[in-house]
């Protein structure tokens, strides 16, 4: 299998042909925080999306494959670990998407999302990875106005 | 055969909530604790105290936070955030999620 692209967004809708339609390519994600700080492994309940394509060879027809998901938090410590398994049916390119429910916001920095394939238990494919840049923005405070 | 936690909604207790187990996530003994306080009272007292595991190491990776989401108690996350997905090239869409405790979520799209 050849990576061909991997990128995150907010939501993906598959239509009943099985055509992916990515909405919002997250890149960034900005959090005005409250002024009680969030502690610094806040997740907010949004779901968010993990879109990849891959390119299979004519060996990979028929075959079992398992795509692993990992998110770090910026300070490098492992968010999540995650796994979906789906069958190589035909030559055609393979498009997973896989929706994460809770986006990790509590630390400022970059968001690593890493994956690669394995097959049978082994890593069939070189990690690839994408990243969504977390920034905390300092809640606007209300101005007094005149009378 | 592996249990959830009404008040922390761990899903990996060895045994029932009952007969004075104790959860080793928030803490909460069974038949004792909820004997006095109802697990939404309790569960509102985890997290006052900065929902932390309770007893020897917590699991690998383990999130409070994102044990209530999974559980579909997001509205018991305490903190209020507003994240905003920033698109270059001037293209900006806002999504705000909003929302205290006991407040049903809701996203707003402007």
């Amino acid at each position: 299998m050849k990576f061909l692209a991997l990128c995150t967004c907010e939501r993906v809708i598959i239509d009943k042909q099985g055509a992916h339609s990515l909405i919002n390519i997250m890149l960034n994600a900005e959090l005005q925080i409250s002024p009680e700080q969030v502690p610094r492994n806040a997740v907010a309940p949004t779901q968010w999306f993990a879109y990849s394509m891959w390119m299979p060879s004519a060996e990979d027809i028929g075959q079992q494959f398992e795509q692993v998901y990992q998110v770090y938090w910026p300070d490098g410590e492992k968010f999540i670990e995650t796994r979906t398994a789906f069958p190589q049916l035909d030559e055609t390119v393979q498009q997973v998407s896989f929706g994460f429910y809770g986006l990790p916001v509590g630390q400022s920095g970059k968001l690593r999302v890493v994956t690669w394939l394995d097959k049978e238990g082994q890593r069939i494919t070189e990690p690839v990875e994408t990243s969504i840049h977390v920034k905390h923005l300092p809640k606007p405070t209300a101005t007094p106005t005149s009378a | 055969m592996r249990y959830r936690c009404p008040v922390c909604f761990f899903d990996k207790l060895p045994y029932p909530p009952a007969d004075y187990h104790i959860c080793p996530c928030c803490g909460t003994e069974f038949g004792n604790d909820d004997a006095d306080y109802s697990h939404e009272q309790l569960r509102e007292m985890w997290i006052a105290g900065g929902a932390n595991w309770f007893f020897g190491r917590s699991p690998e990776h383990w999130n409070p936070w994102l044990q209530l989401i999974q559980a579909g108690h997001e509205y018991a996350v305490p903190f209020k955030i507003k994240v905003g997905i920033r698109q270059p090239l001037g293209a900006e869409r806002w999504v705000n999620i909003i929302r205290g405790t006991h407040e049903i979520p809701r996203v707003v799209y402007v």
